[in-house]
């Protein structure tokens, strides 16, 4: 798994594919009552490592 | 988790981490998420949540399938906990699960390994882990994650 956070060139995907995250009631810093909510989540992040020449190096 | 003396990681009563995993794991209701490394399938996790109606109280039961389809990625060569310590922690793991209705099922490359908390129906598997909510659904698929987790 370390490859992914600091290993050169890599590619890394995480795909939602219709996640439903049930977000509870809460109350606000007013004492106000905030809905509760269902997220649905769709689509990918990607994320791209690249090792690039340092200038100051021969 | 917490080293508590004894060489297993000891899941506590009050653990911070456990218990926002849980969190997460109960609010979310179904849905997939897959991860790629370098364009290869590595690992598939599967949500799916049944409401039970049970003496009038909503019993939410979550079940989450992690399918390891590239298992050597997650493999930790410098392990040093021995099985029976690391079915030690599953033990303490899979009775948290179960009181939080959750089951976690762990697959390698699509094919069942083994089952843990509320829906674990273990058989000649208690005898080894000591536990009624880690069942081993094939022995031949838990011995392949072991040595792929152990490879470095």
């Amino acid at each position: 798994m370390e490859k992914v956070v600091s290993g050169t060139n890599m590619s890394t995907t995480i795909e939602f594919d219709d996640l439903e995250v049930d977000i509870p009631k809460a109350k606000g810093p007013d004492g106000r009552d905030l809905g509760g909510a269902t997220w649905k989540l769709n689509g990918k992040v990607v994320w791209i490592t690249e090792a690039h020449r340092d200038q100051g190096s021969i | 988790m917490i080293l508590f003396g004894r060489k297993h990681l000891h899941v506590s009563e009050s653990d911070q981490i456990i218990d926002s995993l849980f969190k997460i794991m109960s609010s979310v209701s179904s849905g997939s998420i897959k991860l790629e490394v370098a364009n290869q399938p590595a690992m598939k996790i599967e949500i799916n949540t049944n409401d039970d109606q049970v003496d009038g109280d909503d019993n939410n039961r979550t079940v989450v399938l992690l399918d390891l389809l590239e298992p050597t990625f997650f493999s930790v060569p410098d392990d040093q906990t021995g099985l029976f310590d690391k079915l030690r922690t599953a033990a303490e793991f899979a009775q948290k699960l179960t009181d939080n209705g959750i089951t976690f099922s762990l697959l390698r490359k699509g094919k069942e390994a083994i089952t843990l908390g509320e829906e674990a129906r273990p058989s000649l598997s208690r005898i080894i882990t000591k536990s009624n909510d880690i069942q081993v659904n094939s022995i031949k698929e838990s011995a392949k994650l072991k040595n792929d987790f152990d490879d470095a």
